[in-house]
């Protein structure tokens, strides 16, 4: 959307240059990095934080950006040249804890968490229902108070700043458009309740352009289809600028083409626009495809920090293998594993179905790995896989799948067929059943 | 059934000549028995409107023990024929009674005036505005309200401009409800009232009174009069509900 960005580009730069008692945060960031570090799961060393080369946008204003006092002296807009453009902010997540008083008792949601997001990257927040991940935004957003811990926006202590302060852009998992607005108004809210002092109407309309909605701004949101009501929350949310947009699981409530068109049109709107992201989504295949970096929560607590590929190629826990792909869970006195030579204390061990190689004629061993005997116990048709259940000698069964050109090709096993597999020792990872529960604990 | 008994009033009325339809209905007691009940009638109307809408918005949006008791208790009015209503005012509010005791040290008598006529007014028609704003309250997600916030609206802009304009089409024909309920009250008034013209009989009680004696000439004028007017002000409020849905879709 080039033209769009010329517009949107004659607003210049940051929110706010407002001049409220600002306490700079360095001095206690970096005491809770010592904190973190000492409890032994410190996300970083605390030197990196507190050296952190200062963003063109701190430089050119001296000191952080963000208002104690949500006064707003002057409003930029977005930039599109990169070099010019605001930064996002520099979110980082301390020794975050929320507790939940229920009838039933308290809820850990949140049980000291520590991130790191980059200015102007995209992370998700992944992880099951009930793992902590909405909480953890809500707290970033404001909308829930912390139990302990420490939220920093850039060098600016964001802990105690009440949400209209904080200034963040949030799309909610319901859009939580207002329905009696039309499209226009609805965009136009944040600039009206903030009072900021720009042409609104062309505000809106190069808003309404950047996601693609023009000519729509008289509609009410009940005229518009799924899609496009989550592209309106979308534009509301960016309509004052925010360096900071958080999304609540954005496509939850759309069918998978529309879903796949708007990711693709999200990313680019973010990166256009290079607001630091925070997306909550259940969605795999979404944040792999959208994040720069990934957290993976489970029961209240972050398994796994890194970047997509690091995630799928070297998951760091049981919960992460099996929460990011197909496995296969086996015994550890097992045939299989006995046979694969890999020793483990825990008393299951599992490892992808890709990780299989098998053979229909027997060999003893190939390339060192004894190979151990099954038999093919049922094909289950999939569509365009087709998935083999193997079961070996000591009644352990596996599952195993081929795409459906191979099933029909060299690969087609038929049911009571002998085949011979092994698995490589390094694909395996052992572990206990309770470190794969993802039920949240109470 | 609802055609039927107004036409007849309607048709009998039509029968009474001009003139004299006229002066009775301008009788100076019929005069001030229609501004006692429309004008108490309204201020029982807007009395319900504010505390129906904090009950259900505090009914909605909180939890507190007891919640339960209250939310049944709201439909208490409509259970209750509106003489035993009545008979509860009138010990209630009695110069021994358990608020009137207290009001009566203060100066303020409610039985048998027009506040009392008012507290009627009140008792009766109070479940309409709750009962029309639940509903709507529920449906109202959270999340809207966050979304004004995080967009930077204060707490009271939110209120105004974003949870408000949905609010006021229920809480509009609530209180026209409301309105409409006090208006044809008539069991509970007539025991906690002294009837008396021009202090605090209202109109339906005079309707009451005429055929007492056999004047069924005067019953039907005001009747007719009470008929026309609440049918002007229905059609006021359902064109005030218009405007405000005006160019919006239905949803």
């Amino acid at each position: 959307m080039p033209r769009s960005a010329e517009h949107i580009c004659e607003f210049a730069g940051g929110l706010s240059e407002s001049a409220g008692p600002l306490q700079t945060a360095d001095a206690q960031a970096a005491a809770a990095d010592e904190r973190a570090s000492a409890n032994g799961n410190g996300a970083g060393p605390a030197s990196a934080v507190a050296e952190r080369p200062r963003t063109p946008a701190e430089e050119r204003q001296g000191f952080p950006s963000i208002s104690g006092s949500g006064g707003v002296d002057e409003y930029e807009g977005i930039q599109m040249q990169a070099s010019q453009r605001t930064s996002g902010l520099l979110v980082r997540v301390r020794n975050m804890v929320k507790h939940f008083n229920t009838s039933k008792g308290v809820f850990k949601a949140v049980q000291g968490v520590d991130v790191d997001i980059e200015p102007s990257s995209i992370c998700a927040l992944l992880g099951p229902s009930g793992s902590g991940k909405t909480t953890l935004l809500r707290l970033i957003a404001g909308l829930e108070g912390v139990t302990d811990g420490r939220i920093y926006f850039d060098d600016l202590d964001a802990t105690d700043l009440a949400v209209q302060d904080r200034q963040v852009g949030m799309v909610f998992q319901s859009y939580a458009l207002f329905n009696h607005k039309t499209v226009a108004e609805n965009v136009m809210f944040g600039l009206e309740v903030r009072k900021l002092d720009v042409d609104r109407r062309k505000r809106v309309e190069d808003l309404l352009e950047l996601v693609q909605l023009t000519g729509l701004g008289d509609r009410y949101p009940r005229q518009l289809s799924g899609g496009q009501r989550q592209r309106v929350a979308l534009a509301r949310a960016l309509a004052s600028n925010p360096k900071l947009l958080l999304l609540d699981e954005p496509f939850g409530a759309l069918d998978a083409v529309v879903r796949k068109q708007l990711r693709a049109g999200l990313k680019e709107i973010v990166q256009t626009v290079g607001v630091t992201t925070i997306i909550v989504t259940h969605d795999q295949e979404e944040a792999f495809d959208l994040a720069d970096k990934v957290v993976i929560f489970n029961r209240g607590f972050i398994e796994q920090i890194g970047s997509p590929t690091e995630i799928i190629r070297r998951p760091a826990t049981p919960f992460v293998m099996k929460f990011v792909g197909d496995t296969n869970d086996v015994p550890a006195a097992s045939l299989l594993v006995r046979r694969s030579r890999f020793l483990t204390s825990k008393s299951r061990v599992m490892f992808r179905p890709s990780d299989i190689q098998l053979f229909t004629e027997f060999v003893e061993s190939v390339d060192g790995h004894l190979v151990t005997g099954a038999t093919v116990s049922e094909r289950a048709n999939l569509g365009w896989t087709v998935r083999y259940t193997l079961r070996f000698d000591d009644d352990v069964e596996v599952e195993y799948s081929v795409t459906r050109e191979q099933a029909d090709g060299r690969l087609g096993l038929d049911i009571g067929q002998r085949i011979y597999l092994y698995v490589k020792p390094e694909a395996m990872m052992g572990f206990e059943p309770e470190d794969i529960d993802s039920a949240p604990i109470l | 059934m609802l055609v039927l008994p107004i036409s007849a009033l309607l048709s009998k009325a039509s029968l009474i000549p001009l003139a004299e339809f006229w002066a009775r209905a301008t009788e100076p007691v019929a005069l001030s028995a229609y501004y006692v009940t429309f004008s108490m009638s309204v201020v029982a109307a807007l009395i319900n409107c504010f505390f129906g809408f904090i009950l259900a918005w505090v009914l909605v949006k909180f939890d507190f023990p007891g919640k339960k008791w209250i939310d049944a208790a709201v439909d208490l009015p409509f259970a209750l024929p509106t003489s035993v209503a009545g008979l509860t005012l009138a010990t209630v509010y009695n110069d021994d009674g358990l608020i009137g005791c207290f009001l009566t040290k203060l100066g303020i008598n409610v039985v048998f005036t027009r506040l009392g006529v008012a507290v009627a007014m009140v008792f009766v028609s109070f479940p309409f505005v709750v009962r029309t704003m639940q509903p709507v309250l529920q449906e109202m997600e959270r999340e809207v309200e966050e979304a004004a916030w995080s967009l930077g609206a204060s707490p009271w802009d939110t209120f105004v401009r974003v949870l408000l304009p949905p609010l006021l089409p229920p809480l509009l024909t609530g209180t026209a409800l409301a309105f409409s309920r006090a208006l044809g009250e008539f069991g509970s008034i007539v025991i906690v009232s002294s009837n008396l013209p021009f202090k605090d009989l209202i109109a339906p009680v005079l309707i009451f009174q005429s055929l007492e004696q056999y004047d069924f000439v005067g019953a039907t004028v005001i009747g007719t009069v009470l008929l026309l007017i609440s049918m002007v002000m229905m059609i006021g409020v359902n064109y005030l509900q218009s405007l405000g849905q005006k160019g919006r879709p239905k949803a």
